[in-house]
């Protein structure tokens, strides 16, 4: 990994020195404290979403996006990507989920929201879990009940969907200003300080995977944790990956997990149609079960639709959302519940 | 996905994938107000390796997995929760337990380095554990002691300082005279309990001195608190003269800990060994959704059956989202003891089970026959009534006897190589006469069950078709020792969950499945916390607490002065006041009725912490009425004079609390959680601060929390095993470390784990000394605490504090090649024999009808505790559903509402009902619905949601939402009103419809959920609802 990282190496080294010379770094025993005669309430300073937490914020070199996310300098490109393979890249980085292991758990989605901080509301990546089939009124049903037979034909399946970082993206080719680009390594970034948050290229994603983030007021989308790919670490949804079913790596190493089993297995991959080229492989996706009527496959979670769109209304009435606890009154009165 | 239209997507799709993207995508277009406002970058958390980054390796309590955590902490705060990569229920394989912590920090695996073998570099934690964080910093917790200011769940509160708290609760007084209706309540504190310790020797009850001293009158009870902080509250209520130290094990999944234990006895719960099982059935048990734990089952289950070694059967009346990877038969609520019964009866007339096996008679004859352990399925039980000893094994001393297989003779059962099943012909259930008594072997008590229902009557009570059970009983012994068939909730949350549980495991009895690779295991143990460097049982004046819990678990009616004295006057014995439990253990909603009939004795202290079953109990508990019952009593000044409630914030049970203690979260605490049957090996994970309480300091400065809130009363009294000389070591107990210190030493210097030189197993002894740059881990410690270890010790710790536990090798989990195929941690090691017929069940009876148990299993309908049949006390076709109800994988119950992220992943729950219920009665998605039950019948609203995989005739829904408090609705401290989050109180909880038990209701009314007269669970699953549109 040592190489292409030299400027990230640089920054922390910066990082290093500024904690050295910080008087408020706590040791081995970390010591938050409530103000005096603090009852209830959160406690300043030590807060749990990270563009709140002031604590993140310090000036060590986080807070520099472009070295943060392009560290060594990789090429980028906006637009003719097909140039890409012709520079000989040293990694092409992809996500295999291996639907035979994905347990529907969500554990990807929370590790997603923990590691980059996204706020409440939207997802960088979720977990489709997916209802289908009947239980058909049968003579010959195993199920026996009082009012007659039923052949249970009914199956569940697991769906995670993210950024499908693609060979060409329609979002990088969108965007007015050049905000968005693809890395050398396949990688399919923003960078929030040059976005204008115009939010063309969330519409101009077929997977309705980038959203608009509220509180940077920018584009957002899946950075395949590229804060922790450049520092030799595996992004948060695959490290925390429960059934394991997330494999990350490079496909332009035939020894990688990845390689193999995009070698080994009959892989699908989501909207292959629409010409992106889509980077994230699933393997074992049941065709039949998808080409299902979609009005009769009943997603159960991460929640089915968004929260505040009327067919979740009808559902489930108007969705109630965690508060955000803003600085000073957390109690202040957040509207009805139904 | 304004550009491309819905069809184009449908067009270009691969599988036609597009349709699910499209119809339920991540639609998270709400597009911009542009470029308003201040703008903030949400940066990422810091990685690991970042610079000033803290990793810290504990334990996890966001549900009782407990699975190993590693925390990211940046400038004091948690940024990150992962799983531990040295724990084998998070990462798999494990990182070598020798290997730096510095390697541990940065695990990554195979991912980048591709010159090795791949290795998984994945250590995760489940959705529940990562979001953890956000529970130790919910905005709504409480810091500083709170003391009731109103009437009994009035909400309101005043603050008090720590020091008044432990005055008022020690001195007691007229500690609620502004309270209007208390002016002239004298609350007694504990130093009248305590009489300077002389209550522990006078009887509470001076007619039934054996129910215990007066000092039992202080009762301690949780919802959660585990290895170590169960010990310490155990260690006050018994050191304070009181035997009252009660879990909350009877609204989980009692039952099948009682029914695994009458099994497999000295063991509560047995998994399988699913990465070399082939054939699984799951009674009502989901891996994907929540288990022991879930990560760790779901993993190894769905490796498996991606293998294509191992098919999983799902049997469940819901389809839980195993069924992504299991076949999945909708069984009727309560059909499991039938389905399993059909299954063995099919078994047993078809003489396939294990006979090689189940006729070893002794531990000595099943090795010869390469078998890990022996059954009493051959054991003569004595058959005739009226003989004193009817339904108990023939004996003579400890001695079972057989009708030996080769000589047909009358022998102990340890002469005999093999033991005869079936002594008067195979299928007969002519007795034989040994001794010149009439006996039956345990097969044979058995077989006279199974045999008393037929297949078809089996299918009607399982509501699946007979051709499904025999298949699957073929299958099931097909497999040799690789077959398992495990539960969980669904079977025992029933009256008759015992009888249920025993039906499943008999399964496991008749192929002998026990210890075997692929088959039932009992896993690794733990290294033992609670001895070796100190003994942390006993203390220097340890006298011993004596008499039955108020919820009379563990204690037999039959052996009390009441039942001999009734006896003894001429009169029948039963009923008793209230049912006796003697093999369960946490029967909550007895305790609570011991409170509320003041039977075997009143109580006077009530103390709980982290336990909410004003939320969480069915029946008597669960919504915002103080007409249930578990609110009822805790409102009950006379029933409950002092009330002691020990959590993180203002919960719905502590509202009627008289003083609230602020509790320090997981991440603020320390434990010690021993192993789990799902893998074999040895592991004990360390809970340890992973960053300072936030509640207040007392004026020694210590964090106020509920250890050292009881040390802190212990002291005051002068308890013995508390404040100076604490320990028979030496060494004081006056601050939580002092106890917990000292069972992180006793971890380390374990000498019981084994380790694989050269394929030879032997023992570990002590850990090695910690490396200098793991010394930080205690360095904060001996700073504070010089004193609560040797100085030796500290190294030692230190090296399982950097690890977060003590974590034996995977190299070690079965017998080397070449031996049998066995786990080596083995529960035959105990060389006693599977239970297939259990003469103590068989010897106890139901305290309120007089009925005895059934040693083997049988066919039981709903009944309430007087024996009255359920469906027909309560009209099924006034009530036509069933109410059911699960968990979310991303929820527990009462403590995962505090998380955002969790929330938002489903910001409600329904009312589910199956689609074919759903055409009958007209209800679409979204409808409005109420659903009553026979004991709740002004019933509860809520919206409804369309299920495909649900068994028609069911409901159900999702537990964890509906909380009126806990950070919801509104509370007031210091005579202001504090209002939280509307968000934690969406969706529905329908625990109030569940069944109460009328049957032993209080003049008054008053009653708890029905109940498992053998097993103590509560009753989730009998209750008969209707729904209506509104």
């Amino acid at each position: 990994m040592g190489t292409i990282f030299g400027k990230a190496a640089s920054a922390f080294a910066e990082a290093k020195a500024i904690i050295k010379k910080s008087k408020n770094r706590s040791g081995g025993y970390n010591t938050p404290s409530i103000d005096a005669g603090q009852i209830t309430g959160p406690i300043k300073n030590h807060r749990w979403m990270g563009w709140m937490n002031p604590s993140s914020d310090v000036n060590d070199g986080w807070n520099d996006w472009s070295r943060l996310e392009n560290p060594g300098n990789l090429p980028v490109w906006h637009g003719n990507f097909h140039e890409i393979k012709g520079t000989h890249p040293k990694h092409h980085w992809a996500m295999v989920m291996d639907l035979r292991r994905c347990v529907g758990c969500q554990a990807c989605v929370i590790a997603c929201k923990s590691e980059n901080k996204v706020p409440l509301g939207v997802f960088r990546t979720a977990v489709r879990v997916i209802e289908t089939g009947h239980m058909e009124r049968r003579e010959d049903g195993i199920v026996i009940t009082e009012d007659g037979n039923y052949a249970p034909n009914v199956k569940k399946s697991m769906l995670p969907v993210m950024c499908n970082h693609c060979e060409k993206p329609p979002c990088v080719e969108s965007c007015p200003v050049q905000a968005t680009f693809k890395r050398q390594d396949g990688l399919v970034l923003i960078d929030y300080d040059a976005c204008i948050g115009c939010g063309i290229c969330v519409k101009a994603c077929p997977y309705g995977n980038r959203f608009f983030n509220e509180v940077q007021k920018t584009a957002d989308k899946c950075t395949l944790c590229v804060h922790r790919l450049d520092h030799g670490l595996a992004p948060a949804c695959a490290t925390s990956c429960v059934g394991r079913a997330r494999v990350f790596g490079d496909l332009l190493d035939s020894k990688s997990e990845v390689s193999k089993l995009v070698a080994a297995n009959r892989t699908s991959r989501l909207l292959t149609g629409a010409g992106t080229g889509p980077q994230v492989y699933y393997i074992d996706m049941k065709g039949d079960l998808f080409e299902a009527d979609p009005g009769k496959a009943k997603i159960m979670y991460t929640y089915a639709m968004g929260f505040n769109t009327s067919a979740y209304e009808k559902l489930g009435g108007k969705a109630v959302l965690p508060a955000v606890e803003e600085q000073e009154n957390p109690y202040k009165n957040k509207g009805g519940n139904e | 996905m304004a550009n491309v239209d819905r069809r184009d997507f449908l067009k270009g799709c691969t599988f036609g994938a597009g349709l699910i993207v499209a119809g339920g995508g991540l639609n998270q277009m709400e597009l911009p107000k542009i470029l308003s406002g201040d703008v903030k970058s949400s940066y990422p958390g810091r990685v690991e390796n970042w610079p000033g980054v803290n990793v810290k390796l504990s334990v996890c309590k966001q549900c009782h997995g407990d699975c190993g955590l590693m925390a990211r902490v940046f400038n004091g705060t948690i940024v990150k929760l992962d799983g531990n990569p040295y724990d084998i229920q998070t990462t798999q394989p494990p990182l070598k337990y020798e290997s730096s912590y510095k390697d541990a920090i940065v695990h990554v695996g195979g991912t980048f380095n591709t010159s090795k073998p791949y290795t998984d570099g994945a250590h995760s934690l489940c959705p529940r554990g990562q979001a953890g964080i956000q529970s130790a910093y919910d905005p709504y917790r409480v810091y500083v002691p709170l003391k009731r200011k109103g009437p009994r769940g009035s909400g309101t509160f005043q603050v008090i300082s720590y020091e008044q708290l432990i005055d008022e609760v020690v001195n007691g007084g007229y500690l609620f005279k502004d309270v209007p209706g208390e002016e002239t309540r004298f609350v007694e504190g504990f130093r009248q309990l305590w009489n300077n310790g002389q209550n522990r020797f006078v009887p509470a009850d001076p007619d039934h001195p054996d129910f215990g001293p007066k000092t039992n009158q202080f009762v301690a009870t949780w919802g959660r608190a585990e290895g170590g902080q169960a010990n310490l509250i155990a260690r006050f209520a018994n050191a304070l003269g009181s035997v009252n130290a009660i879990p909350h094990v009877s609204v989980c999944e009692l039952s099948h800990h009682v029914a695994t234990m009458a099994t497999y006895d000295g063991n509560a719960m047995l998994k399988p060994d699913l990465p070399n099982s082939e054939f699984v059935l799951l009674f009502g048990a989901n891996y994907y959704e929540a288990n022991f734990p879930m990560q760790t089952l779901a993993r190894r289950s769905a490796a498996a059956t991606a293998s294509g070694k191992c098919r999983m059967v799902f049997i469940d009346p819901r389809g839980g989202n195993q069924i992504a990877h299991a076949d999945y038969i909708p069984v009727k609520p309560d059909g499991d003891g039938a389905f399993a019964m059909g299954m063995l009866r099919w078994i047993v007339e078809n003489k396939k089970y294990d006979e090689n096996y189940l006729e070893n008679p002794n531990n000595d004859a099943a090795q010869k026959n390469g078998e890990p352990s022996f059954s009493n399925a051959s054991h003569l039980v004595v058959a005739e009534e009226p003989n004193k000893d009817y339904a108990k094994f023939m004996k003579a001393g400890e001695q079972a006897y057989v009708v030996d297989k080769a000589s047909g003779k009358y022998m102990p059962a340890s002469s005999s190589e093999k033991g005869e099943l079936w002594p008067t012909g195979f299928l007969s259930l002519k007795p034989v006469t040994a001794n010149g008594v009439s006996c039956l072997t345990s097969m044979q008590m058995l077989w006279k069950e199974l045999s008393s229902h037929s297949m078809e009557e089996y299918e009607k009570e399982a509501g699946i078709s007979r051709n499904v059970l025999v298949d699957l009983a073929r299958e099931f012994t097909s497999h040799g020792k690789k077959a398992v068939a495990d539960l969980y909730r669904g079977p025992v949350k029933h009256t008759n969950g015992y009888y249920n549980a025993r039906a499943i495991l008999m399964l496991n009895v008749v192929v002998g499945n026990v210890d075997w690779q692929g088959g039932y295991i009992a896993g690794g143990g733990a290294a033992n916390a609670m001895g070796g460097k100190y003994d942390m049982t006993k203390w220097p004046g340890f006298v011993a607490p004596k008499g039955v819990k108020i919820s009379r678990e563990g204690s037999f009616y039959e052996k009390t002065s009441e039942y001999k004295k009734k006896s003894a006057a001429g009169a029948s014995p039963f009923p008793a006041k209230r049912p006796w439990f003697p093999f369960g253990f946490g029967v909550w909603q007895e305790e609570w009725a011991g409170i509320y009939f003041q039977y075997p004795y009143p109580a006077k202290i009530f103390f709980m912490t982290m336990g909410n079953p004003a939320w969480s109990n069915p029946g008597h508990g669960g919504a915002n009425d103080e007409s249930l019952g578990w609110i009822r009593m805790a409102k009950d000044l006379n029933k409950v004079p002092l009330y002691i409630n020990s959590d993180i914030v203002i919960s719905e049970s502590a509202k009627y609390a008289d003083y609230i203690i602020p509790d320090a979260t997981y991440l603020e605490g320390w434990g010690t959680l021993g192993s789990l049957p799902t893998y074999a090996t040895s592991r004990i994970g360390v809970r340890q601060p992973v960053i300072e309480p936030m509640t207040a300091k007392t004026a020694e400065g210590k964090p106020v929390c509920m250890e050292n809130f009881l040390i802190d009363v212990a002291r005051r009294l002068g308890l013995p095993g508390f404040g100076k000389n604490a320990f028979l070591e030496g060494g004081g107990l006056n601050e939580r470390e002092d106890f917990f210190l000292k069972l992180v030493a006793n971890i380390s210097y374990d000498k019981g784990l084994l380790k694989n030189e050269d394929g030879k197993f032997v023992k570990q002894g002590p850990v090695p000394d910690a490396a200098r740059e793991e010394m930080f881990t205690v360095e904060e410690y001996i700073k504070r605490y010089p004193d609560a270890l040797r100085p030796e010790e500290w190294k030692k710790v230190a090296y399982v504090m950097a690890r977060g536990g003590r974590f034996e090798g995977q190299d070690v989990a079965y017998m080397p090649s070449g031996g049998p195929q066995w786990v080596t941690h083995r529960w035959g090691a105990k060389k006693i024999a599977v239970q297939m017929y259990n003469e103590k069940i068989a010897g106890t009876h139901n305290a309120i009808t007089g009925e005895r148990f059934n040693g083997a299993t049988m066919l039981e309908p709903i009944r309430d505790m007087k024996g009255n049949l359920i469906y027909k006390k309560y009209s099924k076709s006034e009530y036509p559903l069933m109410l059911s109800t699960y968990k979310l994988p991303f929820h527990s119950k009462s403590r995962t509402m505090h998380d955002p992220w969790l929330v938002e992943l489903l910001p409600g729950n329904f009312i589910e009902i199956s689609e074919v219920d759903a055409k009958k009665l007209d209800i679409g998605d979204g409808d409005r619905v109420k659903v009553s039950s026979p004991t709740y019948k002004k019933g509860m609203t809520a919206r409804a949601r369309i299920r495909l995989t649900l068994r028609p005739g069911v409901i159900t829904f999702s537990q964890a939402f509906g909380r009126w408090l806990a950070g919801s609705g509104a509370w007031y401290i210091n005579g202001k009103k504090y209002e939280g989050d509307p968000a934690r109180n969406s969706g529905t909880h329908l625990n109030p419809l569940m069944l109460v038990d009328e049957s032993i209701a209080a003049n008054d009314g008053w009653s708890v959920s029905l109940t498992d007269p053998i097993g103590g669970s509560m009753n989730y699953y009998d209750t008969p609802v209707k729904i209506e549109k509104v």
